[in-house]
């Protein structure tokens, strides 16, 4: 029996003699020294459970008959293996890998950590591969939850029509629906515990003066079933996205930083995991998710957008529409550096976070004043603050999502800007809806083609044009659909 | 400014007295100008030292609560397992100084944290590895005279038994910080610390010393063992 163990550098084998344990170097009977650029690797497979180096040394010493015991692939201790951990220096020494202690250090410091690398890259790997899994499914999540508030919406409606255009926000609509339902329940006293005070009056006075129809507590028991099921799901959403930003975190910390974990997840669902993105050049980076907008847009006549996903960050959002371009060419440049070094397993974040900022301050300094024109294609934040909508839950609802306070990210890092899902439910124009559009509202068109599907559950353009007038930013709202049907197809 | 006072407590490990009247201790930076976790810096006759801060780390608290014995000394090689971002095993490594320590942790994520400050100490080895297999790092570690652990995991006993199998020199030490609450969260504290420690001297250990680390942490024992078993 000969007995196989493995030291960092090297392979060792000897036959067991009965020493009771007492071996020296000489007792080595046939060993095998790693070249020190494959030492990371080596041991790397060896986690991966990939042996096949076993079988290569034992054609190199020619033992493919002889029985063999080799310690890692058993679990179980040997003597060679136990000869070597007594011993890692002194053989190393021995057969020259290492001139005294301090080389000794730094080389196992060296294997280790290239080791660690190799293993960390590779959960990465896998774990983007959630991540596009995490990113598709709240893109379906988000659709079902729209589809099924609209639904909500219109069937409460014919019970009480006036909260229709007085909650804007689905989620909230859908809240207010399962928690009260009766329109005797919407008293002042208890909306105001979750929202201002002017609102809940305007709320309970509406209930009280409603024109809707009466219905069986029948019937509204049904309605209250459904907006408890979207209700559920908004949760589980709220869950999805804490999970999305964990796992961003954890593999791609510094792109996190950088974007936000949303736009951070997109752009690895949209290149189509972590690998391809970083062999992407910044310039790329700047435009990825924006080909597929084109496309969109063309076919619904909507100006086409200049940026790609990264158009939603916080930065270009919160500056002026003028340095819009240089402000996503800069980002997209230090997103790129990003990826590299997460895939890389360096964290070099807060330099990357600063070194952003400081670059967008620049350029925010050199080009304080517009030095063209406005193009045609209007911009969100023209309509800040001028006349939207009442608020109907006491958040800004026009022009400033990236304000929105956003679980986890109070330190001032860069917001997600809009957190996909919640974003259009606020802004849609609710009274539009019923707009006649010349399309079936409900039910699937079949007659449309699949891809189509989508787009007729969606406001049209001209409804999103009219959204801008109550305040609703349309772009990324855009955006988001032609995002969610890019990552479906991945 | 007070004049700071230095002096050595155990090898390697420093009381240090600002002239606050506070009990401090710091050990002798093998890195200096780094910080690993925000740490303070003082100087003592052109040597720096990073004041150890006991509510961050274990070790720190079990000496500042009069641990009777160090047995990580200049010189030790030690098998760290549950190094999470570096706090303690900084430390430990300005300890042994020149001597290997290798520090095992099964989270990429702080493991990624903890890879930097490795790149400033040649004697920290950073190993991507769950310490309930340790044949899985077996070809990367050697023997060891001192095994830290610090996992958090419900098992933890049985893991310290295992590792000291494969790593522990004989009559080497082992310290292990058990927290009760992430043994099991219903039993008494007290009930917890019994079974660990029997489970630890079944598996081979003599036990040597005990400190509870209150108020540092709540619950948390740590035990100090000779190995005498294989
Ligand atoms: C309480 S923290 C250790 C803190 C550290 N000792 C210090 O004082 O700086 C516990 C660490 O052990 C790690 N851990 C838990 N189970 C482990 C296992 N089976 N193998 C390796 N590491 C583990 C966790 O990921 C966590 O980082």
């Amino acid at each position: 029996m000969l007995f196989i163990a493995f030291a960092p550098f090297g392979a060792f084998a000897f036959e067991e003699t009965s020493k009771n344990g007492e071996y020296s170097i000489e007792d080595i009977k046939y060993y095998k020294i790693f070249d020190n650029v494959e030492i990371p690797k080596i041991m790397y497979d060896f986690r991966q459970a990939n042996f096949e180096i076993i079988g290569e040394i034992k054609k190199e010493w020619e033992i493919e008959e002889v029985d063999v015991n080799v310690e890692y692939t058993s679990s179980k201790i040997n003597p060679t293996g136990e000869f070597i951990r007594n011993n890692l220096f002194e053989i190393g020494k021995h057969y020259g890998i290492f001139e005294d202690n301090e080389d000794f250090l730094i080389k196992m410091n060296e294997w280790g950590t290239q080791f660690t690398k190799l293993m960390m890259k590779k959960s990465s790997e896998q774990k983007d591969k959630l991540i596009v899994q995490t990113v598709n499914a709240l893109d379906n999540l988000d659709e079902t939850l729209n589809l099924f508030s609209e639904r909500l919406r219109e069937w409460y409606s014919l019970y009480f029509p006036e909260m229709d255009s007085l909650i804007k926000k689905h989620d909230i609509y859908v809240k207010l629906v399962s928690e009260y339902g009766d329109k005797e329940e919407y008293t002042r006293t208890s909306l105001k515990k979750t929202m201002p005070s002017n609102i809940a009056r305007t709320i309970s006075l509406a209930a009280k003066e409603s024109m809707g129809a009466d219905v069986s507590e029948y019937d509204l028991e049904i309605m209250k079933n459904l907006a408890n099921e979207i209700n559920g799901m908004y949760e589980y959403r709220e869950k999805l996205q804490e999970y999305l930003e964990a796992s961003m975190k954890e593999i791609a910390p510094n792109l996190t930083k950088l974007a936000g974990a949303s736009i951070g997840a997109r752009l690895i669902s949209l290149a189509g995991g972590m690998e391809r993105l970083i062999k992407l050049p910044a310039s790329t980076i700047q435009v990825i998710g924006a080909e597929k907008a084109l496309f969109a847009h063309l076919r619904e006549r909507a100006a086409p957008p200049k940026h790609g996903i990264i158009f939603q960050h916080p930065l270009i959002q919160g500056n002026p529409w003028w340095i819009h371009g240089k402000v996503a060419r800069a980002i997209s440049c230090k997103i790129s550096i990003a990826i590299r070094a997460d895939v890389f397993g360096n964290d070099i974040s807060e330099m990357l976070f600063e070194d952003m900022n400081k670059k967008v301050e620049m350029i925010k300094e050199k080009f304080p004043e517009p030095t063209k024109k406005r193009r045609p294609r209007p911009d969100t934040r023209d309509f800040k603050g001028k006349g939207g909508p009442k608020r109907d839950d006491g958040r800004p609802r026009d022009g400033k999502p990236f304000n929105k306070p956003k679980s986890g990210e109070k330190d001032g890092k860069p917001r997600d800007g809009k957190p996909r899902g919640n974003k259009p439910f606020g802004e849609k124009p609710r009274g539009d809806r019923k707009k006649d559009d010349g399309r079936p509202r409900d039910g699937k068109p079949f007659n449309k083609p699949k891809s189509g599907e989508k787009d007729g559950n969606r406001p049209k353009p001209q409804n999103e044009r009219t959204g801008e007038k109550r305040g609703g930013p349309p772009k990324p709202k855009m955006e988001r659909k032609v995002i969610g049907k890019t990552s479906s197809q991945n | 400014m007070e004049k700071i006072k230095v002096k050595e407590i155990f090898s390697n490990v420093y009381g240090v007295d600002l002239g606050d009247g506070l009990k401090r201790i710091a050990t002798k930076s093998l890195a200096p100008g780094k910080r690993v976790y925000g740490e303070k810096l003082i100087y003592s006759e052109n040597k720096e030292y990073r004041i150890w801060n006991p509510n961050k780390s274990k070790l720190g608290a079990a000496i500042i609560n009069g641990l009777k014995k160090m047995p990580i000394k200049k010189g030790t090689k030690v098998l760290y397992l549950g190094a999470s971002a570096g706090t303690t095993p900084s430390h430990v490594s300005d300890i042994s100084e020149d001597t290997i320590v290798y520090a095992v942790e099964f989270a990429p994520r702080i493991m990624r944290e903890f890879i930097d400050s490795c790149n400033e100490r040649i004697n920290l080895i950073p190993i991507l590895g769950d310490a309930n297999r340790p044949f899985e790092y077996s070809n990367i570690v050697g023997k060891v005279d001192v095994i830290f652990e610090d996992v958090a995991q419900p098992n933890q006993a049985e893991i310290l038994v295992k590792n000291a199998k494969w790593f522990l020199n004989k009559d080497g030490y082992a310290m292990i910080s058990i927290k009760a609450r992430s043994i099991d969260v219903t039993k008494n504290p007290k009930e917890i610390f019994l079974e660990q420690k029997k489970i630890l001297i079944e598996g081979g250990f003599d036990i040597v010393d005990e400190i509870n680390i209150e108020p540092f942490e709540k619950d948390h024992i740590m035990f100090v063992g000779i190995w005498k078993g294989n």
